[in-house]
C-alpha cells in the first residue's frame, strides 16, 4: 500500500502512528512543535516551585516538593525522547529554546511570591494541565500517547498534594486564608489561560484536529477545567475571582468570564512578569553544566581506552 | 503539564530539520516490572557510558517502585524492522560461521510498547529478525521487530538491585494515595 494512504488509513482507524510510518512533513513539525513546547514547559516549571525548596514549611513538604520537581525533570525527558522518535535531537531543542525559536508555557512566567502558591500550582496549574493530558493519551502519534500515559499516572500525586496544602492552609489561621485566597486570585486566570485561545481563534487547531493529534478543543478542555474545579473551590471556603462565574443549569455546565486577552498576549510574547528571569537562569544553568557533560563524556572515553588496551 | 503556546500574528513557525547531534548518546531503556514477566521498552536516556545509562534510565523511568530489572542497549546495536520493509530472508543453513545470541523485542500492535520476546541465535542482524519472526510472531500479529546481540545489552547488576530500585518504597508521599482528599470534591 501507499505508504500515504496508508498514514490515513491509520488516522481513520483511530490506530497509532508509529515512528517508522511515513507521515506528511507537516504532521512532524506540529508534533515537534507541541512536544517540544511540552518538554520545555516542564523543565522549566521546576523554577517556580524550586524557588520554595529550601523554604518549606516543614521536612516533609520539602521532601514532597523535590519529588515533585524530579518528576517535572523526568517527565520533560520523557517528552524530548518522544520528540527525538521524529528525528530530532535533544540538543537541539534545547538549543532551539535557549534561542527564543520554541516557546514554553506562559504559566511559568508568573512568580510564586508565597507558600500557598506551591498549593495553587499543585492543585490548578498541574489541574489544568491534567484535563489536557489526559485528553492527549488519545493523540495519534504513539510516542507521545505513551509520554501521556506515564505523565498522568504521576500528575496524580501532584494535583492531590498541592490540593492538600491548600486544604491545610484554608483550614488555618486567618492570615493562612488570607494566603491561600490571594494564591488562587493571582493563579485562576493564568491557569485558564493554559489553555490556549478561543476555538475560533486558534490557528493551529483545525489540521491537529483533523490529524487526531490534538483530540479536544482548547475551549471544551478550559469548560472541562472549570467543572471540576468550581467545587474544590467550594469546599475550601474561598471565592474564585470572577464574578460571571455562575452555574447553567440549561447547559449543565459553569459560565464563567472573558479572559484578559490583553495579558494573555502579553505574556506570549515575552513580557510577563518573569518572562526574563525563567530564561536566563535556565541559559545560565545549562550553560554552568557544561563542564560536567564534557568532563562525563572524557571519563568515558579515558575509561573504555584503559579497557581496550 | 502541557498545552500549547499559540503564534504570535505574524510568526513563522520555526521550521525543524532532522539532527542527531548527540554530546551523549543515546540508549534505549527496557524495564522488567515488579509482578512483571519481561522487559518492555521505556524510551531512552542520554548518557556517556553505561554505567551512567543505568542511573539516568533509574532516575527517569523508576521514580516509584515498578521495576526490578533495568536493562539498557546503546541504540547504535538495535536493528529495526516494520511493516514498510520486506521481512529478510532467514540464513538457515547457509555456512557454518559462528551464531552469536540475539535478543528479540516485538511491538504486537501500534500502540503497544516493545516487549522482550526471548533470544535466539542468528548469523546477523537480518537472520535474527527473520528468525523473531519465525519464533515469535503468528502470520497476523507484530507491526514491528527489534534485535540486539546478546552482549550488547547492559543490565543492572543484580547484587546492586537494592541500592537501585529500593530506595523509593519508603517514599510514599510519591503516591497519589498518600493524600487524603475528601470524596465529595470530585477525582482528582
Amino acid at each position: 500500500m501507499d505508504p500515504e494512504e496508508r498514514f490515513h488509513e491509520i488516522i481513520a482507524a483511530d490506530e497509532k502512528v508509529e515512528p517508522g510510518d511515513w507521515m506528511p512533513e507537516g504532521y512532524r513539525q506540529t508534533l515537534i512543535r507541541q512536544i517540544a513546547q511540552h518538554a520545555h514547559s516542564e523543565v522549566i516549571g521546576m523554577q517556580p516551585e524550586g524557588n520554595w525548596i529550601t523554604r518549606a514549611p516543614t521536612l516533609k513538604r520539602k521532601a514532597i516538593l523535590m519529588a515533585k520537581v524530579q518528576d517535572e525533570a523526568g517527565h520533560g525527558l520523557y517528552l524530548y525522547s518522544a520528540a527525538e522518535t521524529l528525528g530530532v535531537s535533544r540538543d537541539e531543542l534545547v538549543r532551539l529554546l535557549h534561542e527564543g525559536r520554541q516557546k514554553y508555557s506562559s504559566i511559568f512566567n508568573y512568580p510564586t511570591l508565597t507558600w500557598a502558591d506551591i498549593g495553587a500550582i499543585g492543585w490548578l496549574v498541574d489541574g489544568a494541565a491534567i484535563t489536557n493530558q489526559v485528553a492527549l493519551t488519545r493523540t495519534s502519534y504513539g510516542p507521545y500517547s505513551r509520554a501521556m500515559v506515564r505523565i498522568c499516572k504521576e500528575e496524580s500525586f501532584h494535583q492531590r498534594q498541592g490540593y492538600e496544602i491548600m486544604m491545610v492552609l484554608a483550614r488555618g489561621s486567618e492570615e493562612q486564608r488570607a494566603m491561600a485566597q490571594d494564591a488562587l486570585d493571582r493563579f485562576w486566570w493564568p491557569s485558564l489561560m493554559m489553555f490556549g485561545p478561543h476555538d475560533s481563534e486558534s490557528t493551529h487547531s483545525d489540521q491537529s484536529m483533523r490529524w487526531k493529534i490534538k483530540p479536544v478543543s482548547n475551549d471544551d478542555l478550559r469548560q472541562q477545567f472549570v467543572d471540576a474545579t468550581v467545587p474544590q473551590a467550594e469546599y475550601l471556603g474561598l471565592t474564585i475571582p470572577d464574578p460571571d462565574l455562575r452555574w447553567n443549569a440549561e447547559r449543565g455546565h459553569y459560565d464563567f468570564g472573558e479572559i484578559d486577552w490583553d495579558e494573555f498576549w502579553r505574556v506570549v510574547k515575552g513580557h510577563g512578569p518573569m518572562n526574563r528571569e525563567r530564561m536566563a537562569h535556565k541559559i545560565e544553568a545549562w550553560e554552568n553544566g557544561a563542564w560536567v557533560r564534557e568532563a562525563a563524556v572524557a571519563h568515558a572515553v579515558k575509561r573504555s581506552a584503559a579497557r581496550s588496551a | 503539564m502541557s498545552y500549547s503556546v499559540p503564534k504570535i500574528a505574524g510568526e513563522q513557525d520555526t521550521i525543524v530539520g532532522r539532527s542527531e547531534d548527540h554530546l551523549w548518546s543515546r540508549w534505549e531503556v527496557f524495564v522488567r516490572p515488579r509482578g512483571g514477566v519481561t522487559h518492555v521498552y521505556s524510551e531512552s536516556v542520554h548518557a556517556p557510558d553505561a554505567e551512567t545509562a543505568l542511573l539516568n534510565a533509574r532516575d527517569t523511568y523508576l521514580r516509584r517502585v515498578e521495576g526490578v530489572s533495568l536493562w539498557v542497549i546503546p541504540e547504535g546495536a538495535i536493528s529495526r524492522w516494520d511493516e514498510h520493509q520486506e521481512l529478510p530472508r532467514s540464513a538457515a543453513g547457509q555456512d557454518a560461521s559462528p551464531r552469536p545470541l540475539w535478543e528479540a523485542f516485538i511491538r504486537h500492535r501500534r500502540g503497544a510498547q516493545f516487549l522482550h520476546a526471548g533470544s535466539i541465535v542468528a548469523v546477523d542482524a537480518r537472520d535474527a529478525i527473520a528468525r523473531a519472526r519465525d519464533a515469535f510472531l503468528t502470520k497476523t500479529d507484530g507491526v514491528a521487530i527489534w534485535v540486539a546481540p546478546s552482549a550488547s545489552i547492559v543490565a543492572a547488576d543484580p547484587a546492586e538491585a537494592e541500592m537501585l530500585f529500593e530506595p523509593f518504597a519508603d517514599k510514599g508521599y510519591r503516591q497519589a494515595t498518600y493524600y487524603d482528599i475528601p470524596e465529595e470534591v470530585g477525582y482528582m
